[in-house]
């Protein structure tokens, strides 16, 4: 028995994105946080995947992605200078991802100031991590 | 190899209370076979049994070797007690043995032990004012109540009396709450600088005694200078002040030794009774709406400010989170406790908001002090749960929340009394208060001061390790006059009021019995029996039936073609057995001569082996159990009658072994299968019995059934408010002509002619309770929920297949099963019984709120801002208009709006129906308007219920006494979110036991009743079923 939907109620998934400061490796990372709400993402076997697929076709994977306590958010982590625009995909593992409809655009990330942040703010960028992951 | 059984108790030898936890060890002291026969553990009785192994049994007895008994503590290496005499044979056989151990063996004097810290639990050297002085104690006499005595030289602070465990134990208890920041001796509070005046450098003595012999003595220094975090609710002066009524003063915060400066964030959360790195909080709100946050720049060790404003406050205990912000930081916004966060305490509550006292009393103008006290304490936020229904073995404690105790109690010293629980005759004949025997009697009463605006501080084990069924309630005698000098204070074995406190008097407090969720009948195992088709044709018995069904759900009774299924049939069977293993029927127990059946019957997509756990446990308390396989797309006729095919076949094969006693279950559509698998088995008249049926989260999609008649037949309804497959959708989005929405509240609405109850479970879902939650909004564990089913469908079918009324309680919703508390579940009844007097039910075609079904008027004398509406309950416009478009249910009803303290709703009794005192209760069903503005966000709905009789004598009986007018469930859809009634039952004793100062209504003479609005001053609710029942 699943869960009865009436038409008005298929989930629309929406994002929304921001710089915060997270602590891994024992270091503060400045990271792109994005929030894509509007379903329910259940904790299964396969790991949950966030990415952003430019218009050419290159794919920006999150650095990883976590699920919201109440199940009703997925973060993904990214590096802070993502693509100008792109699509938001998500999912788990390698399964089929889904989609946000709604383009991601790099302007509507809210971004801290950077003074304000401590001195020992690692900045995450798109090299550090390739760096770190290796070549694609 | 031969096993016989050795058993006994061991008891101390002065007192017999009985020793748990222990090893006893059997010695064959000639060494004629091997040194040790067996060992065994004792129980919470200090039972145990041995069992011996021997390879050649006939030597044993020929020699009768002497046998003695070594007992050992839990680490099963310290040596207690040796046995000096030999077991004793008598006719070749081996008699009890009672193993009695004197008390200075037992717990003898240097193995004494008291700890002394404060909430962090860590030794160290020192403490500061503000932290909570918390004892343990062990290496004592159990059961016992020993004396805490704390003294600042010369002087000694204050006493307290403790209860040992069976263990000789004194768990972790706070001695001083925020020690230091009040004078015990008088109860003035100081401020922090105060504090620091008289307690930085001090020293404290702390002696445990024991019938006015000291048995350990301890100090604890004072640091010299005070300089951890400390946060308090305070007086404007920065006294401590953590508890006040609301609308009497802001909040204010006062925040010492702060070791971080720059930005911060102060979060005010529901309390809890102990704190932990990584627990999760909740914000409370202001005003109903804002969160209950402030942000601001510490640049001082020491801060002082207003948190909130006295018309903002919400009522409530709470405790305070000041978190030092880092700019960016995720981790800063999470609502759990982080490690560099500063708590205002972490057994000690916050703040305490409180309704005017005098409002809060059960009895409007009468002095009885009832509040619910009795409880258990649990692993886990939030640490304490109240509990009224306990199983043997367990602990009882006590706890007094600082924010419903009379605030002139606090402070105060009393003797916290268990006494069986005594009738009105019995409390009209005499007010006095037996301490229970096995707890050391009058003499042995713990003493305890009510401390301030701390719950942890208040909460004592009252009664170790349970061994006696019964009722019982719980006293708190303030004795002869209220004092915080331990030392003047004496209990006088009274309840008196108005002073005293009790958890009882109208309906016992607590009650100790089977819990109906683990108990199971000892001795007794789970034998299983599968059947199918090829087996049942093996036994000559049909293994396929042709089966009558709907071809699709239908709204109106009757209309629907006929399907007819061909159906093999397949079942899974569990029956009682004398050993595991068993799969034959025949090899049923022969405890009893025959057994109750119970035959369960699964929902759409579900499976029938999912069941087991249910089944099995069914089998090892005495029944019959099966679950049926009922093929995909079955509708509800089909299920209901493939339920009776089964039922066929396992009388046939159990034979004489199962009892014409049949209980039905059924699941989603199998609930609503079940209903008409009793009013088809009247019809068809095949003679089975069916005397319960239970419908766990039922449709009710297949001609509006109704449950009654000559059908009826005791029911019980079980349904979560996060199911989301049956979820109560508005029927607009279905076709067939639904004008309800098809729940499980529907099918309970039309139900008549027999008992019927129904539990509606907030946060569990469809398939949860058995399998897996299919809901993600916020469900509870399936741990949780299939504790639940398992422990009421029990008790269902053992109280109507069994004729046990001990478990009438848990369905009226008076109290729940001890595995159902456990959960923390929030869960609400409904009840009703046939043969009550109805004084309104709203029924009928003519919508007129003036009227009553008792045949009188009814008036609200122009109080109300506007005049209430009768109307069906579910609103569903145009055709059929209702009260509530978020009512679930299909029944018509009352809706009732104040704006003001001290509105009424006033029903005329006629002189033919004056007397009720053929009756016992006074019910009602009630909700809160789900969505209505005017009702306070997260808060139960609350007023009062007033008798007047013909002489004028009137008491108004506060509803939240008995029940819970539960704020709705917010699941995320808000369509979804449902108006949901439940059972308030007064107790009609409420209106005639002595309450001091509130007049004796005579029940003859009944003249009015009356809904008064005089606690919350707004509120919108809908009420059913005003009646006097039993």
């Amino acid at each position: 028995m699943f869960p009865i939907y009436s038409a008005a109620q298929i989930p629309e998934f929406t994002w929304r994105a921001a710089e915060v400061v997270t602590e891994l490796d024992h270091k503060p990372q400045l990271v792109v946080r994005i929030a894509v709400s509007g379903g329910y993402f259940p904790h299964r076997a396969l790991v949950p995947m966030m990415q952003i697929v430019r218009p050419d076709g290159e794919v920006i994977p999150s650095w990883f992605t976590r699920i919201s306590p109440d199940n009703h958010t997925l973060y993904g982590y990214f590096a802070t200078d993502l693509p100008e625009e792109g699509v938001i995909q998500f999912g788990y593992g390698d399964g089929p991802p889904g989609r946000v409809r709604a383009a991601f655009s790099s302007k509507q990330v809210t971004r801290l100031v950077r003074d304000r942040l401590g001195r020992d703010v690692v900045v995450v960028t798109q090299a550090s991590l390739d760096k770190f992951r290796g070549p694609r | 190899m031969v096993v016989f059984i050795i058993n006994g108790t061991v008891t101390e030898k002065e007192s017999g209370v009985p020793l748990s936890r222990l090893f006893v060890k059997a010695y064959d002291k000639e060494g004629v076979f091997d040194a040790v026969l067996g060992a065994a553990p004792t129980d919470a009785g200090g039972r145990f049994e041995i069992p011996c192994r021997l390879t050649d049994f006939t030597p044993f007895f020929d020699k009768r070797p002497d046998i003695f008994f070594n007992v050992y503590r839990e680490d099963r290496r310290t040596l207690v007690h040796a046995s000096d005499r030999a077991l004793r044979w008598r006719d070749g056989t081996v008699p009890p043995i009672e193993i009695r151990i004197p008390a200075n063996e037992f717990a003898p004097p240097h193995l004494a032990q008291m700890r002394l810290t404060a909430d962090d639990g860590v030794d160290r050297e020192s403490l500061e004012a503000g932290e909570s002085l918390i004892v343990s104690a062990s290496g004592l006499r159990p059961i016992r109540t020993y004396e805490i005595v704390v003294s600042s030289a010369p002087k000694d602070l204050f006493v307290s009396r403790l209860l040992t465990d069976a263990r000789g134990e004194i768990g972790s208890t706070v001695l001083w709450p925020q020690m230091g920041m009040d004078d015990p001796q008088t109860g003035r509070c100081l401020t922090y600088a105060e504090s620091r005046n008289r307690w930085q450098g001090a020293r404290l003595d702390v002696t445990l005694r024991l019938e006015g012999d000291t048995v350990v003595r301890r100090q604890v220094p004072l640091a010299k200078t005070f300089t951890r975090p400390f946060i308090m609710s305070s007086d404007r002066e920065g006294r401590m002040l953590n508890g006040f009524e609301r609308g009497a003063q802001g909040l204010h915060l006062a925040m010492h030794n702060l070791s971080f400066r720059g930005p911060a964030r102060v979060y005010m959360v529901q309390r809890q009774h102990d704190w932990q790195v990584g627990d999760e909080f909740e914000v409370a709100r202001l005003s109903g709406v804002e969160s209950a946050v402030r942000e601001l720049d510490v640049d001082a060790g020491d801060m002082y400010f207003e948190f909130a404003p006295a018309d903002a406050l919400p009522l409530g205990a709470f405790d305070f989170v000041v978190r030092p912000l880092r700019y960016g930081y995720e981790e800063d916004e999470l609502l759990r406790v982080l490690p560099r966060d500063v708590l205002s305490g972490r057994r000690t509550t916050g703040v305490v908001i409180r309704e005017q006292f005098l409002q809060g009393k059960p009895v409007l103008g009468g002095c009885v002090n009832k509040i619910p006290i009795s409880g258990r304490w649990i692993d886990g936020a939030p640490y304490f749960r109240y509990a009224d229904a306990f199983e043997i073995g367990e602990d009882v404690w006590a706890g007094f929340d600082p924010g419903i105790v009379d605030p002139a109690n606090v402070g105060s010293m009393c003797g916290l009394y268990v006494v069986p629980s005594k009738t009105e005759a019995q409390w009209l004949m005499s007010n006095s208060l037996t301490h229970l025997t096995q707890l050391g009697g009058n003499a042995n009463v713990q003493r305890v001061k009510l401390q301030v605006g701390c719950f942890n501080g208040n909460r004592h084990r009252v009664w170790p390790g349970v061994m006696q069924p019964g009722e019982y309630d719980i006293v708190a005698d303030m004795g002869a006059n209220l004092t915080p000098d331990a030392m003047a204070f004496t209990p006088d074995n009274a309840y008196n009021t108005p002073t005293d406190i009790i958890d009882g008097y109208f309906t016992p407090g607590f009650r100790v019995l089977e819990d109906p969720g683990v108990h199971t009948q000892p001795g007794l195992f789970a034998g299983t029996w599968d059947y199918d088709r090829a087996g049942l044709s093996a036994l000559g018995l049909a293994g396929v039936v042709l089966v009558d069904d709907e071809n699709t759900g239908y709204a109106s009774p009757g209309v629907f073609s006929l399907v007819r299924w061909q159906v093999a049939l397949r079942a899974r069977t569990f029956f009682p057995a004398d050993m595991a293993g068993v799969i034959d029927p025949a090899q049923i127990s022969t405890t009893k001569a025959s057994y109750p059946l119970v035959v369960i019957v699964h929902g759409n997509g579900h499976s029938y082996t999912s069941y087991d756990f249910l089944l099995r446990h069914l089998a090892m308390n005495g029944f019959v159990a099966a679950s049926i396989e009922v093929p995909s797309d079955m509708h509800g006729l089909g299920r209901g009658n493939l339920a009776l095919a089964h039922v066929a076949v396992l009388r046939a094969k159990f034979g004489n072994t199962v009892d014409n006693n049949i209980g039905l279950m059924g699941h989603s559509r199998g609930g609503e299968g079940v209903v008409k698998a009793a009013r088809l088995n009247q019809q068809q008249m095949l003679g089975n019995n069916i005397n319960a049926v239970m419908a766990l989260a039922p449709t009710d999609q297949y001609g509006r059934e109704v449950f009654g008649g000559t059908f009826a037949t005791p029911f019980f309804v079980l349904y979560g408010s996060r199911d989301g497959d049956i979820a109560g959708w508005n029927p607009q989005i279905f076709t067939g002509g639904y004008t309800w929405r098809m729940t499980g509240f529907s099918l309970y609405d039309r139900a008549s002619g027999a008992p019927k109850s129904m539990a509606f479970v907030y946060r569990a879902t469809h398939n949860g309770f058995i399998t897996g939650n299919e809901s993600g909004d916020n469900p509870i564990s399936v741990a949780d929920q299939q504790a639940i089913v398992k422990a009421y469908l029990t008790a269902f079918f053992r109280r109507h297949l069994r004729g046990e009324a001990q478990w009438d309680g848990a369905f009226t919703g008076e109290w729940q099963p001890a595995s159902a508390n456990a959960t923390g579940a929030q869960i609400y009844f409904q009840y009703q019984a046939p043969g009550g007097k109805s004084v309104d039910n709203f029924e009928g075609p003519i919508l007129d709120w003036q009227s009553s079904t008792v045949g009188a008027s009814v008036s609200h004398g122009a109080t109300l801002p506007s005049d209430p509406a009768e109307n069906r309950m579910f609103d569903y416009p145009p055709n059929n208009p209702g009260l509530d478009s978020r009512s679930p249910h299909d029944t018509q009803g009352l809706k009732i709006r104040w704006d003001d303290i001290g509105q009424r709703l006033v029903w005329t009794i006629p002189a033919a129906h004056k007397d009720v005192t053929a009756f016992t209760v006074l019910s009602l069903r009630v909700t809160i308007k789900e969505g209505s503005p005017n009702n306070i966000a997260n808060l139960p709905q609350d007023f009062r219920v007033s008798l007047k009789d013909l002489a004028n004598n009137q008491r108004a009986i506060r509803v939240s006494a008995f029940a819970v007018v539960p704020w709705p469930d917010q699941g995320s859809n808000l369509d979804l979110r449902k108006s949901a009634l439940t059972s308030v039952r007064v107790p009609l004793k409420a209106y005639t036991i002595v309450a001091a100062g509130a007049p004796v209504v005579d029940l003859q003479n009944i003249a009015e009743l009356a809904l008064e609005f005089t606690i919350r001053d707004l509120g919108e609710i809908e009420v059913d079923d005003i009646e006097f029942t039993n």
